[in-house]
């Protein structure tokens, strides 16, 4: 059997011994799914308003409520999921791209350039990320494309961060030598030889982030900064159900739950990866 | 009274893993008496550090696991005991020295702390407190007026302790700890480190690994054990490093009067310091005689192998000698004779049965069918 | 080297960095909006006479080149002028400040002092009953912890501990607040340090140290929840890592207790990494705080950074960032004397 498929073979045995961990991978496939299917699934459509029915609690009719505009609870959050599901795999795909390209570079040719990079790096990572995000949206624009572009500023120093060291550790290592002495470029070096040994870090780290950037996200909007009032996000929602969490605390719930449960999916799974893929754990 | 200190009979420990069960010991045999030094000796993965581990009972439990057998010290199994009662053997009745002291002491504690906690553990101090007590009112004593009636009020007083040693009172904690410190100072004494008083304050890092494992060799002599196991205890050193550590565990042979259970995969070692030796081979003890019967006449195929394959310095050679083959995998052992595969007189019985220790010579064993057979 | 020099070197490298740190709020604040408006009183800007906005821009160099803006914003800031807040009622910046700073500081440490007193002996527990119920359960609730969305956990808990003991008629905790109205102008707080819950207990103010405590129990627990699940879980994962090193093995060979192994020779060691992870929790603690105070009304810096923001209020945000900033790094250097003194390899500088 090609050693690349054993390994994983033996990866997804090791996965499957904890319990805890299947259930996270079966929770984001979940996820996922409830967004691709959303269109399917969902009885009403994300702006549907049915002004009769507000702040009605759940019922067969309406599984989690509506709210106070007559929306149906259940349906939202379903169209919601595609929304914040699609911001999280955007920022995280987006600021790992950037981040490991400028950390690689930064790491590999050293020096100023290097020195430069840490500082730039630096600055950003004194500012917690919320705070941070906050005060870009707001010079951008209060809307959910510039919420994802703020995000995504906040997030790619980490990985440069990341990526950096994972250089600076590889590049003294012997095949970069032997690399280097038969004639590889360095890009070819970087890209070739180092990254995909840094891929285990790399993909521990974006999975978890996939449920950090959820939660900031929410968090995001809901303080005001991201979804305006109406759209169909997990805390836009929240922020609505807040003004009527004595009497129709479902407004609120679900949503909640949401943003919990797709945080703890990812969490799970990249807690799951990150025991998996020590490489001392695995003898 | 016997002389046997150790006792090891069908000694076996298994690894219960992912890929299969390790039998890393297999009915191991092996005695071990006082006063003496016994070398352990084999290459690596054979099983020796594993032998060293489960006379301690320190095999990690998960997924270690000693299975069978008995070890016998002075009398009593071993692996009979709780673990509580484990607990006051080691460190105090059998102590052990490991390989390598960068990452086996404690990088956060002084190695005072790390000597004097053994002493504290198993020693009962209240003696020594009296005795530093009576120490330091005597050194008072010196500088004053044998006439003056202080003086009087000191002798009344050392001699009112004295009469105490018969049974001393409990002492406070801050003079049991300068009583153990005191033993500490002494210990390193006795391991020969310079300037002990200094190093009782200093931090692991801050010592040369010779040093290092000095002070690893007085954390295990501190409370005079009747075995040392030293597991691979020069193999992390320079080799003049080494040189000195083997001199001091030499002169420390006759000074302390326990027995020392080296474990080396280097025949050197065991030429220059074991009274008898062992030889193990994966998992299973082969041969087993006093170093000089081993080396002058090597009796089991594979040691001879060994001792074959050591380039001499007064002969001239173009190849090395190699025992052809490779060490079995030990989920999956040969049966019969674990060597037979790789050995020059292999015979049939040796595929099919293990075989027993037999004595071709008074003293000398060894686990071959060229030297006996089924019911000898 | 020793400890003093060392904190004053960490001190004089802050310097860069808040120099960078400066460089990005000043050109944020001119990308937010119109600089004049970080000086005008609120509300007031379509009313404002030609005359006085020429006053402001000369008086604050708003005309001249942007380096020399940077500089007299660089002064400003030395000498405490921090421009005005339009959000908090045209106070001064530093005032705002000075008004919010203890709110959100006592929340914060109360927060990290939660943390930290349940973390870590949870975390050591877990570690050390691996694989057995306990571990789970630990685990599963630390997971929660950082899963769970603070301002939603924030709700939840208002909603239980208040509205739903208070239906039920049962002693119920407070809604929001730092402290009942009532009960403090009543009986006035003498200010000692600033903080409510230590100057109520030095000038012997009961009510108000009752109102004060039960006012904090429910936002310091929201707030603690995501920090005190990352501590269990290094602790529990360090702890892990330690128990098998060499040392242990060692430890062990001794024929020391269990006991004494995990809480005099793993212990020490495992802290290590748990202070670094507090250190950067420490950051999103302040992010926490943003939320946390929003959902409970509590008058700290958080809510009224939130407020600034939303309202573009150029002087507060720019005043909270370099605040925020400098706090944060502080937070760091505290760590890395912590670090220094448990470990004895780390030689300072």
């Amino acid at each position: 059997m090609a050693p690349r498929v054993r390994e994983l073979r033996f990866t997804i045995f090791l996965l499957k011994q904890s319990p805890l961990v299947v259930a996270g991978f079966i929770l984001m496939f979940a996820f996922i799914a409830m967004a691709v299917f959303a269109p399917w699934i969902t009885p009403y459509g994300p702006e549907e308003r049915i002004w009769e029915s507000k702040l009605q609690p759940p019922s067969s009719q309406h599984i989690f409520g509506t709210d106070e505009s007559g929306g149906d609870i259940f349906s939202r959050l379903i169209w919601a999921s595609q929304l914040d599901l699609a911001i999280a795999v955007t920022v995280v795909g987006t600021a790992m791209a950037i981040g490991s390209a400028m950390g690689a570079v930064s790491g590999y040719l050293g020096g100023k350039t290097d020195e430069v990079m840490m500082r730039i790096t630096d600055i950003f990572l004194a500012f917690p990320a919320l705070i941070l995000a906050m005060t870009i949206a707001a010079a951008l624009g209060r809307n959910l494309t510039n919420l994802t572009i703020a995000l995504i500023i906040v997030w790619w120093p980490a990985y440069a961060r990341l990526i950096r060291g994972q250089v600076l550790s590889e590049r003294e290592k012997l095949y970069v030598e032997a690399a280097r002495a038969v004639g590889a470029p360095t890009r070819r070096i970087i890209f070739r030889h180092v990254l995909p040994n840094s891929i285990y870090p790399l993909l521990v780290n974006a999975t978890l982030d996939l449920g950090g950037v959820i939660l900031t996200a929410a968090g995001l909007s809901f303080i005001g900064f991201g979804a305006g009032a109406g759209i169909a996000e997990w805390g836009r929602m929240i922020a609505d159900g807040r003004n009527y969490l004595f009497q129709s605390p479902w407004m609120a719930t679900f949503p909640g739950l949401a943003i919990l449960l797709s945080a703890l999916a990812m969490n799970l799974v990249g807690d799951g990866l990150r025991d998996v893929l020590d490489p001392r754990l695995r003898r | 009274m016997s002389d046997i200190l150790i006792s090891i009979r069908n000694l076996s420990t298994y690894f219960y893993t992912y890929a299969g069960v390790v039998k890393a010991l297999e009915g191991v045999d092996l005695e071990i008496y006082k006063r003496e030094t016994l070398g352990l000796v084999g290459e690596t993965g054979c099983g020796k550090s594993v032998t060293a581990l489960s006379i301690m009972q320190l095999v990690p439990n998960p997924p270690g696991k000693i299975v069978s057998g008995q070890i016998l010290l002075e009398g009593e199994d071993l692996l009979k005991k709780s673990e509580e009662e484990m607990r006051k053997i080691r460190g105090a009745k059998i102590s052990m020295v490991f390989q390598d002291p960068m990452t086996y002491i404690n990088p956060v504690l002084t190695i005072g702390d790390q000597i004097s906690e053994v002493i504290l553990l198993h020693q009962d101090l209240r003696k020594e407190v009296l005795a530093l007590k009576i120490e330091e009112l005597q050194g008072k004593l010196e500088k004053l007026d044998p006439t003056s009636g202080t003086a009087r009020d000191f002798k009344s007083k050392i001699e009112e302790l004295e009469k105490k040693m018969i049974d001393p009172p409990k002492p406070s904690k801050s003079d049991v700890k300068k009583a153990a410190l005191k033993k500490t100072i002494e210990t390193l004494k006795l391991v020969r480190m310079p300037y002990p008083e200094r190093v009782v304050k200093q931090y692991p890092h801050e010592l040369s690994g010779g040093m290092r494992q000095r002070a690893m060799i007085a954390m295990a002599l501190s409370c005079g054990p009747s075995l040392l196991i030293a597991d691979e205890a020069t193999t992390a050193l320079d080799v003049t490093i080494q040189a000195q550590i083997l001199q001091l565990l030499n002169e420390l042979k006759k000074e302390i009067g326990a027995s020392i259970l080296i474990i080396t995969h280097d025949l050197g070692i065991v030429a220059e310091m074991c009274d008898r030796v062992g030889v193990m081979y994966a998992g299973v003890v082969v041969e087993y005689t006093g170093t000089k019967a081993l080396f002058r006449k090597p009796l089991h195929p594979y040691t001879q192998g060994l001792l074959r394959s050591i380039p001499k310095l007064h002969k001239e050679i173009e190849r090395l000698e190699i025992i052809p083959g490779s060490v079995p995998n030990l989920i999956y052992p040969p049966p019969g004779c674990r060597f037979h595969p790789r050995c020059p007189y292999v015979m049939d019985i040796c595929r099919k049965e293990r075989p027993p220790m037999f004595e071709p010579e008074e003293g000398h064993f060894v686990a071959c069918y060229l030297y006996g057979q089924r019911g000898d | 080297m020793k400890m003093r020099d060392y904190i004053i070197r960490r001190l004089l490298l802050l310097i860069p960095v808040l120099i960078g740190i400066s460089m990005v709020t000043f050109t944020l604040s001119h990308m937010i909006g119109d600089p004049v408006a970080a000086y005008l009183p609120g509300g007031a800007v379509e009313h404002i006479r030609e005359q006085q906005i020429q006053q402001i821009i000369k008086a604050h160099h708003l005309d001249e080149p942007i380096y020399m803006q940077y500089w007299y914003y660089v002064n400003d800031i030395m000498r405490g002028d921090w421009g005005i807040s339009r959000s908090d009622h045209d106070r001064p910046v530093v005032v705002s400040i000075q008004n919010y700073f203890p709110a959100t500081f006592e929340l914060t440490l109360t927060a990290i002092i939660v943390s930290l007193l349940m973390g870590i002996p949870i975390g050591i527990i877990s570690a050390t009953k691996k694989d057995k119920p306990v571990d789970h359960a630990t685990r599963l609730f630390s997971l929660t912890g950082i899963s769970i969305p603070i301002f939603w956990f924030a709700l939840l808990l208002q909603y239980t501990f208040f509205y739903q003991l208070k239906i039920n008629k049962l002693p119920y905790l407070p809604l929001e607040g730092r402290v009942d109205d009532f009960v403090i102008i009543a009986h006035p707080l003498q200010t000692v340090t600033g903080f409510y819950i230590p100057d109520s207990i030095i000038t012997g103010n009961w009510p108000v140290l009752i109102s004060s405590l039960s006012h904090i129990i429910l936002p310091g627990f929201a707030l603690a929840y995501a920090t005190l699940a990352l501590i269990t879980r290094m602790m529990r994962s360090s702890m892990l890592e330690v128990l098998r090193q060499d040392y242990i093995t060692l430890a062990k060979s001794k024929g020391l207790s269990e006991r004494v192994v995990i809480y005099k020779h793993a212990l020490k060691n495992a802290m290590i990494p748990t202070v670094t992870v507090t250190g950067i929790a420490f950051g999103g603690l302040l992010a926490g705080a943003v939320l946390t105070e929003t959902v409970f009304s509590w008058p700290g810096m958080g809510r009224w950074a939130t407020g600034a923001i939303l309202t573009d209020d150029i002087g507060a945000i720019m005043g909270f960032t370099l605040l925020i900033a400098v706090v944060y790094i502080l937070a760091n250097l505290i760590v890395d004397l912590i670090y220094a003194a448990l470990d004895p390899r780390i030689k300072l500088g």
